[in-house]
């Protein structure tokens, strides 16, 4: 049965060994190829946790990126990286800066793709960050205008988009998660998607977080993407009332798992908020997923969470099928 | 005169190791292993080196550097009695977070909350140190409240409390009082609001007092400002284009101006010429103009700083030397 499929917004929390080991890289203490290979291994140690939990299409995730817009922005062309900026608290990271003309030089996530999908028989889901969060995310002391810049960025994720289809991806998720905070350049991250799905064959999804989602609805349903991912858990489910006045028009994914809270989300709250996307939505156009990316808890903390979310599923689709 | 000012915060960290880092400290204090005093003498040693910073590339208002405010209101709310601090959430448009505060009773200010802290600064600065505090409606916005349920309430409620605390801070030498409103530039249909929590918060303030707003602008609100005891306001004209919007179509405004130039959210320099030229076309229009950066330097990478800043020092003072002395 292909309706309510699970899956997960991308990043995984990283095991102790690996955050050791990318500490260790950085102050020079341990070489390039033995970090690649305790990311494979953690790529390996999440995948099989993935298909044991039963997840339906899963990620690679993310073992071997950082900053989510710095980790594209350092493979690419034109950009450098900045000093540390502090994002909240006593944690500091360093920012992309765009000096130059923005271009790709060779893939960037593909090998990672590939690597991925050949450890499982279930679907793998391409991971990219959008164009505009990118640049909202970056310093730029080269582009003209943000448009200018915006664009550039979409043509790169482009190319790389087309890769990971090349490479055999059914599923491309380009998230957007700044594009909720700026609802005055929502134009430009349509125009921005645009190019960046541009004749992909591939569900095309996007991911938006934590914003004011009011201010860009219904303008939003303009992304060029099949599914919009959104947080809902976290605002109980309060948002699916807005797509009850004005009809949402492509796929959900359906953010069940409240991914800031440490306890585990109770079934019965994962299940009430289906049950309320079913109202509006036939389940074939409902992906279940956590309300946004799972590094920020434990490993044990992400996995408990996951396991309610498919059990939750399960329970709902006996009850669809009269059981 | 013309004079340079910054709005508020400074890179807490620096990259080099010439001072023990407040990232380590407060890292090892978080461990257990520095004591509260250790803590202490490390921001105040960087509180130092950040005044002296500011001093040496010839900013003629300084700050404090903020280096203890994990945001703008944390440090208050965790101090104000009915508070209590949640979970992380966006600042305003910036890929930054900070700790939102909620409001779960009666709130209460017991004691002065940042006077010792400005009291350290002020004997070790020789310029002009002005005090900070979040303006009353932008405290509002930023919190949650669970206890008044009313937002009006809570502004005015809030802007008691400030001014006690902006009370405290002139009786510890402060002559300058600004009140941080970014807020407002988001919700402008509440400029009243805010403006009668402004009125309220600056209350019987001997002190020169305003307000600093920023990514944003004023247009269509600005004029309800200068209705207002406070001495000046300041603007972004960095984030947008509604205040050079704004300010063309003003010959002369009643009030000092505080004018946010040069871009705090961006790394890339600013053209000289364009600036001077700016800065030029103001001049005209108020009794007195303090050139800054549009928002607080904490967005930038602590390299950014000192070439933004004497970049803003050295056109103003161009600005000043073919003005002559006004
Ligand atoms: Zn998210």
């Amino acid at each position: 049965m292909s309706a309510l499929l699970t899956t997960s917004v991308g990043s995984f929390p990283k095991p102790d060994y690996l955050q050791k080991a990318r500490n260790d890289f950085y102050r020079g203490k341990l070489d390039k190829g033995k970090l690649h290979e305790l990311e494979q291994q953690a790529t390996r140690e999440v995948i099989q946790k993935q298909e044991e939990i039963g997840l339906d299409i899963l990620v690679d995730g993310e073992m071997y990126r950082g900053d989510m817009a710095t980790y594209f922005a350092e493979q690419l062309e034109g950009f450098k990286i900045s000093g540390l900026v502090r994002s909240y608290g006593n944690r500091y990271y360093r920012k992309p800066v765009a000096v130059g003309r923005i271009r790709r030089k060779t893939p960037i996530t593909v090998s990672w793709y590939t690597f991925a999908q050949s450890l499982t028989q279930k679907p793998i889901k391409g991971m990219l960050t959008g164009p505009y969060t990118i640049m909202d995310w970056s310093f730029d002391e080269y582009y003209p205008s943000r448009r200018a810049f915006a664009l550039d960025l979409a043509e790169v994720i482009h190319e790389e988009a087309a890769d990971l289809e090349k490479a055999g991806a059914k599923y491309i998720q380009i998230d957007e998660p700044a594009v909720s905070t700026r609802p005055e350049e929502i134009d430009l991250a349509i125009e921005a998607m645009k190019i960046v799905t541009k004749g992909l064959k591939a569900k095309t999804i996007t991911h938006i977080c934590y914003g004011d989602f009011e201010k860009i609805y219904p303008q939003m349903l303009s992304l060029a993407v099949d599914q919009i991912d959104l947080e809902l858990a976290n605002r109980d489910f309060a948002l699916l009332d807005l797509f009850k006045k004005q009809p949402f028009t492509k796929e959900i994914g359906l953010g069940v798992l409240d991914v800031h809270r440490h306890e585990t989300d109770s079934k019965e709250k994962v299940k009430k908020g289906i049950k309320k996307a079913l109202e509006i939505f036939p389940p074939e156009r409902i992906y279940v997923d956590p309300d946004c990316g799972l590094k920020t808890r434990t490993p044990e903390e992400a996995f408990a969470k996951l396991k309610v979310m498919v059990e939750a599923r399960n329970e709902i689709r006996l009850e669809l099928q009269g059981g | 005169m013309i004079l340079t000012t910054v709005i508020g915060n400074y890179p807490k960290i620096t990259e080099n190791a010439s001072l023990p880092s407040i990232r380590q400290a407060i890292h090892q204090h978080d461990e257990g292993r520095l004591i509260d005093a250790d803590l202490e003498k490390v921001f105040q040693e960087n509180t130092v080196r950040v005044i002296r910073e500011q001093e040496a590339l010839g900013i003629d208002i300084i700050t404090d550097g903020q280096l203890l405010w994990e945001d703008i209101v944390t440090p208050l709310a965790s101090k104000i009695e009915g508070f209590k601090i949640n979970g992380l959430t966006r600042f305003f448009n910036n890929n930054v977070y900070y700790r939102q505060p909620v409001v779960v009773g009666k709130l209460l200010w017991k004691s002065p909350i940042t006077v010792e802290n400005f009291r350290f600064a002020k004997s070790k600065a020789t310029h002009i140190l002005k005090a900070v505090l979040p303006g009353p409606f932008t405290f509002a916005a930023l919190s949650e409240d669970t206890f008044y349920h009313n937002e009006r309430t809570l502004v005015l409620t809030l802007a008691e409390i400030l001014n006690q605390e902006a009370k405290a801070l002139e009786a510890a030498g402060a002559t300058i009082l600004q009140f941080d409103e970014p807020a407002l530039v988001f919700h402008k249909e509440k400029a009243l609001l805010a403006i009668e929590g402004l009125q309220k918060a600056m209350a019987g303030l001997k002190s020169k007092k305003g307000i600093r707003t920023y990514f944003g602008d004023l247009e269509g609100i600005f004029d309800s400002f200068l209705d207002t005891d406070m001495d000046f306001i300041g603007l972004d004209f960095v984030s947008s284009e509604g205040n050079r919007n704004l300010l063309k179509k003003k010959k002369k405004i009643s009030k000092s101006l505080g004018a946010g130039c040069v871009d705090a959210r961006n790394t890339r320099l600013e053209n000289p010429k364009i600036l001077k030229d700016f800065i030029q076309e103001l001049v005209e229009k108020t009794p007195q103009l303090y050139v800054s950066p549009n928002c607080g330097l904490e967005f930038l990478p602590y390299a950014s700083i000192a070439p933004k800043l004497s970049r803003l020092v050295e056109v103003v003072r161009q600005c000043n030397a073919r003005g002559g002395v006004q």
